[in-house]
């Protein structure tokens, strides 16, 4: 016993480099199989532990309101409910970008601190550490919300990750170009705000379920339940709050304008009243003075004929004067004189008269005389009289004319001045009628205006919808999903690829077993005739491979558990920003995978011994007879045969001459070459996929999201679209439904337009019924892997829900090739009927010319308030380009286990070649083979079992890759189960390579065989 | 000057710490044509001079000429050229290629000489002629050693090493293989060398060369050997 042990490790000591082979191949098939099956755990783990350290939230609520306290209350009484933490965020632009400004929390959703320091003032933040540096200063140069952060400098003091952000694609920004770039957390008393924008709140217990387990899904679904419960009533209460206060607020805008329109009418009233007492005046006036102007103007022509008639009259008076004076002669001047001596004369004549008696004859005469005179004096008196009472007169009429001519001066004054007066009064009246009237006008304007306003307002108030609270979970955060599916995908790939390894691995060791047994037939042999029995014989050998084993599978686990994870994690990295990888042994599966191997190798030790133990020991201690050579079956086919050179008979023969060897060969480099083929085709599949899906399928450049629907386009966005480098567009509708398959619900967008020919500027449509498409006039259009999850055909009815869960039953009328997410499309008239109503666009699917800067463009749209956003084609390829390049280091990962593999199968086959066949070679070197010669000799056939392994592997890697795409698919992508042609050519020299390199291992092994050591004795 | 002439040639093996001298100063000629036996009790370091002569191992200290050239200057490349065109090999256990016919075997041996015989001719003339298809596991011992010694001279070579060429065959076939040995050379005026440690077979040789304790003993010089059929078994 003691000494078969001994025997044992002195074996492994002779012969270290095989007990190093087993053990290593062991380890590298164990850790391979250990390491790629236990990533997605590890990941998983690792994001578990991530979430729960850092209190990620498990829901989100926000609401096209905002939120309140009473929500927040009403929240709090949940009962599976553990945290309810109200908090804001808002999109922000900084230096262009949008980033997002989240409130910092204690309890919720913590960040990671990864440099610098906590906020210590409120102008300071944290920032995303992938983004800014420390020390960097932000300016908010623009708010989704204006005025709701008053400080808009911020410094950086310290960088930090957060659990919200996992992906490296911060998703969609309302603001900006519409592309999340970063994110930075504030005090959360910086915001100023009436309403609460957003609840994170977490489920009780859920923090001791991981993460995307169904454990978790069903404790969080007890919360969402709750919640959903609570939503419509919380919406309906804070819709009648919004509609109280908006009529509130109409009423009083309504009471204000009033009592305004009150103020304003009594004004103008007054106002009215001062102007009609105004005009009565006036009019007065005006009556008095046309009625002294009337006066004046009679006074006028009456006093002139009165000064007329008097000037006539004295005219006259002065005629019959100067006729008197013409009829006596008389001179004027004489008049006085000559009335003196008249008067002498007469008083002379009275003198002698009254001395005459009558009766003198003298007397009559006299007398008579006496008479004429003073006839003649009475005439001039009255001359002398006249003439001073026409004197008197012509003073009198002078007099009066002056009196008369100012009088008229003075009254036409008097006129013009009150006409003056009038016509002032009449000027202001007119202003203050003016005036008026235009306060007229301005109150019915103001009146118009505020009661359309008030009506606006009303109809408003009919309009407001009611608020809807979103309720998101984490699956909602970029990356939480995204990163799960591709630890699946890691996961499905960790199902098949280690398989090979297994197998290999067993082969590999059997082989090397079987040979060594063979090489110590003698020593085996003597012990039996020593009478050892099978058991122990057999037991040097169990340990031997017990202790490779144990060492392989502990080395293996040790290495495959800490470096394959971190370098699956790794990939991870270039798209996802993640802590680091938390490595798990776990002792379970530590031991049972111990325990199945050594099982394994048991078996394997065991089959090798059995080979020889099984006969007796005088068989067995005489030397094995040499393998009968035996001519092949292709030396039949003499036609062929007679063909082949010497050397190519050889090969052919020594080919099939081990038929163990050609099963390991061919399979170990099928398996290499099919695991390469797959990683090659993986990545042709996926580069093809996004070139069907966004070459030639969907080939549109751009989906404008409108802010309003619309069913013609609107003569501002028909503006912005001729300025906008848009080459074409078209008008659709476009929607999310559900439609449950294997009773899992999957999303579907429903598309709609009316210009069905026109869609093919944008979308190409290939009928996978085999013949040549046109749009159905009737029913609808669904997509490929739509129709293969619900199993329908053309003619078939299928049923989808929308958001209220509306159920709707649609006709299938054709099925078209596509590849990523679920499309059903239909002609204006299909959604008219299905979904009674009339069809209201909401997207503008276009085409842009040639260079058109993408971001402009979107800037300038969301700047003219036109779009939510627009979703470019070239985005969807970049997250592929990303997606690709995750993919490629798998690949890589990939090729290099398949090259591990291929070289350890070549490596250690050849290696038993040689050993097996040393006595050959060296027969060959004495003949005087050169070293070439020599190693094509015996090279020869393993490179030409490679080929034959390459073939084979090619074929096998099309159906492997065809297995691996099917188990990586996911429910909403098709797989293009492509391989391009160069993959191919890659693959087999990847493989060819090896081989070769083997072959320069091989070369330099053969050169140092010993010709003479070997040809010494019999084996 | 002689065909083949070895001068003071000594061949030591390092075995860790040990050094273990295989030949010491050997020195002897061998004329062309002539059939030679080397003679000596086993482990005297007999095949250390015949892997030498061989150019199958390189020497310690000494010189080599064979054919006037001197082979311990060889390279590698230059040794197995020499190995290629000028010596045939037979040994003790034939070597045959178990995975190919005994014309098969023949073959590889001649596809890479200058002037090689046909095998087939080869073959019929060391009496294989029914046997030319058939694998060495088929063929009883002397037949597998025709087969080697068929293989060793239709190289057509200077020089044909023997290295216990009957050691492992009855001592009738033993007869057979040696008359084959005797008569090729003398025919073919094959410089050959048999060793052996069985002195009997020395009778028919030429030139015995007597090897004792790695250094050369006595070199006999027969000057009418007998012929195989003579010898007593």
């Amino acid at each position: 016993m003691k000494l078969l042990f001994r025997l044992s490790l002195r074996k492994i000591k002779k012969s270290l480099g095989r007990f190093l082979s087993i053990l290593l191949i062991v380890a590298l098939g164990v850790g391979f199989f250990a390491g790629l099956r236990e990533s997605a755990p590890d990941i998983l783990t690792t994001l578990d532990t991530y979430y729960d350290n850092t209190n990620l939230m498990d829901f989100k609520i926000t609401s096209t309101t905002g939120l309140t306290t009473d929500d927040i209350e009403s929240l709090k009484e949940l009962e599976h409910v553990d945290l309810v933490v109200p908090s804001y965020s808002l999109d922000a632009l900084v230096s262009g970008e949008a980033i997002r400004v989240h409130a910092l929390l204690d309890s919720i959703n913590q960040v990671t601190l990864k440099e610098g320091r906590e906020i210590a003032s409120n102008d300071e933040c944290l920032a995303d550490a992938s983004y800014f540096n420390l020390g960097d200063t932000i300016h908010i140069e623009k708010l989704s919300i204006e005025g709701v952060l008053e400080i808009v400098d911020y410094k950086v003091v310290g960088l930090v990750d957060s659990s919200l952000y996992l992906s490296r694609e911060k998703g969609i920004a309302t603001i900006g170009n519409g592309k999340l770039e970063s994110f930075i957390f504030i005090p959360y008393e910086n915001f100023n705000s009436e309403v609460i924008t957003e609840v994170y709140l977490t489920s009780k217990n859920s923090k001791e379920e991981s993460s995307y387990e169904t454990s978790y899904e069903e404790n969080i679904q007890v919360l969402e339940d709750e919640i959903l419960e609570l939503k419509p009533i919380q919406e309906t209460k804070r819709y009648e709050e919004i509609l109280e206060t908006a009529t509130k607020e109409i009423q009083k805008i309504e009471d204000e304008f009033q009592v305004e329109k009150n103020k304003a009418t009594s004004e103008l009233q007054s106002a009215k009243r001062e102007l009609d007492s105004a005009r009565a005046e006036l009019d007065t006036g005006w009556s008095e003075y046309n009625a002294s102007l009337k006066l004046l103007e009679e006074n006028e022509t009456s006093g002139k004929e009165k000064l007329e008639n008097a000037k006539k009259e004295l005219e006259n008076g002065k005629t019959a004067y100067q006729n008197t004076l013409n009829q006596y002669q008389i001179v004027e001047e004489n008049l006085s004189s000559l009335l003196e001596s008249t008067k002498n004369q007469i008083a002379n004549l009275e003198a002698v008269l009254n001395n005459l008696e009558e009766t003198d004859p003298n007397y009559s005469t006299i007398k008579q005389n006496l008479e004429s005179l003073k006839q003649l004096e009475t005439l001039y008196t009255t001359l002398i009289t006249t003439k001073e009472t026409l004197q008197k007169s012509e003073e009198t009429l002078i007099q009066e004319e002056e009196n008369y001519n100012e009088q008229i001066v003075n009254g036409k004054k008097a006129l013009e001045e009150a006409k003056q007066e009038l016509d002032e009064g009449e000027v202001s009246y007119q202003n203050g009628l003016r005036e008026y009237e235009n306060g007229v006008l301005e109150l019915e304007n103001a009146t118009r205006e505020a009661e359309e306003k008030i009506e606006e307002a009303r109809q408003a108030l009919k309009e407001i919808e009611k608020p809807e609270w979103y309720l998101l979970n984490r699956t909602n955060n970029n990356g939480y999903t995204s990163i799960y599916d591709d630890a699946m995908k890691i996961d499905s790939i960790a199902k098949v690829f280690p398989v090979f390894f297994i197998l290999v691995v067993a082969l590999m060791c059997f082989n090397t077993l079987t040979r060594m047994v063979e090489e110590e037939r003698g020593e085996i042999g003597i012990l039996a005739s020593l009478g050892y029995s099978k058991f122990l014989i057999m037991g040097s050998y169990i340990f031997y491979v017990f202790l490779a084993t144990i060492l392989g599978v502990t080395i293996g686990l040790l290495g495959g558990y800490t470096i394959i994870p971190n370098v699956v994690y790794q990939i991870y990295h270039a798209n996802y920003i993640l802590p680091s990888l938390e490595v798990s042994i776990k002792i379970i599966p530590f031991l049972l995978i111990i325990f199945v191997s050594l099982f394994i190798m048991y078996m394997i030790t065991f089959l090798s011994c059995q080979k020889e133990l099984k006969n007796n020991p005088a068989i067995i201690i005489r030397p094995k007879a040499p393998r009968k050579g035996k001519k092949v079956l292709l030396e039949r086919v003499k036609f062929f045969w007679q063909r082949l050179s010497f050397t190519s008979k050889v090969t052919v023969r020594n080919m099939f001459r081990y038929k163990k060897r050609i099963i390991m060969t061919v399979l170990g480099i099928a398996g290499s070459t099919a695991l390469l083929l797959t990683g090659f085709g993986l990545r042709d599949s996926i580069n093809r996929l996004i070139e069907l899906q966004y070459g030639s399928i969907i080939h549109y450049d751009a989906l404008f999201v409108m802010q309003d629907s619309f069913q013609e386009i609107s003569s501002e966005v028909k503006e912005n679209l001729n300025t906008s480098n848009v080459s074409s567009y078209l008008p659709i509708y476009q929607e999310s439904f559900t439609f449950d398959a294997n009773n899992i619900s999957h999303d579907v967008y429903v598309m709609a337009f009316e210009d069905v020919e026109k869609i093919n500027e944008f979308l190409t449509f290939n009928s996978k019924s085999n013949q040549e498409f046109s749009f159905p006039t009737d029913g609808v259009v669904i997509t490929e892997k739509m129709a293969k999850l619900l199993n329908v055909g053309i003619g078939d009815f299928v049923k989808i829900r929308n958001s209220q869960n509306e159920l709707y039953m649609l006709r299938v009328s054709d099925i078209v090739e596509n590849y990523t997410l679920h499309y059903i499309y239909m002609n204006k008239a299909t959604y008219e009927k299905v979904f009674e109503q009339e069809i209201s666009y909401n997207m503008l699917m276009a085409n842009l010319e040639e260079g058109t800067n993408e971001e402009e463009l979107s800037t300038k749209w969301l700047e003219e308030g036109l779009i939510s956003t627009i979703n470019f084609t070239s985005d969807n390829l970049n997250t592929f380009s990303v997606m690709v390049d995750s993919l490629n280091k798998i690949v890589y990962l990939i090729i290099v286990a398949s090259c591990l593999l291929a070289f350890i199968v070549l490596y250690n086959l050849t290696t038993i070649n040689i050993t097996e066949r040393v006595r050959e070679i060296s027969t060959l070197k004495v003949l005087g083979f050169y070293d070439m010669e020599v190693s094509n000799y015996v090279y020869r056939e393993t490179f030409m079992l490679t080929l034959f392994g390459l073939l084979l592997g090619l074929l096998l890697g099309v159906s492997l890759h065809s297995y691996v795409m099917t188990v990586a698919e996911t429910d909403n992508i098709l797989f293009f189960h492509y391989i391009n042609w160069y993959s191919y050519i890659f693959a087999g020299l990847v493989i060819m390579i090896f081989g070769l390199i083997v072959q320069v291992f091989t070369h330099f092994k053969l050169k140092r065989i010993d010709m003479i050591e070997s040809l010494k004795s019999v084996e | 000057m002689a065909y083949i002439e070895l001068k003071k040639v000594s061949k030591t093996y390092k075995m860790g710490e040990v050094e273990i001298k295989a030949c010491h100063d050997v020195s002897f000629q061998i004329e062309k044509g002539e059939l030679v036996v080397i003679l000596g009790p086993s482990g005297a370091g007999k095949t250390t001079v015949l892997n030498l002569l061989g150019g199958m191992d390189t020497i310690t200290s000494g010189q080599i000429i064979v054919d006037s050239q001197d082979i311990t200057k060889y390279t590698r490349k230059e040794l197995i050229g020499y190995r290629r065109n000028s010596i045939g090999f037979v040994f003790q256990f034939y070597n045959l290629v178990g995975n190919l016919t005994a014309i098969e075997n023949v073959e590889l041996a001649v596809q890479i000489c200058k002037n090689p015989f046909s095998p087939k001719t080869i073959l019929e003339r060391v009496g294989l002629k029914d046997r030319i298809n058939n694998f060495p596991a088929e063929l009883s011992g002397g037949e597998q050693q025709r087969v080697a010694i068929a293989r060793a001279i239709a190289k057509n070579p200077k020089i044909l090493l023997c290295d216990e060429p009957t050691g492992a065959l009855d001592s009738k076939t033993g007869v057979k293989i040696l008359s084959l040995l005797q008569q090729t050379a003398r025919e073919m005026g094959m410089t050959t060398i048999i060793i052996t440690h069985n002195s009997l077979i020395a009778e028919i040789a030429d030139k015995v060369i007597k090897i004792k304790n790695g250094t050369v003993d006595d070199v006999i010089i027969q000057k009418d050997p007998k012929r195989v059929e003579e010898l007593d078994w």
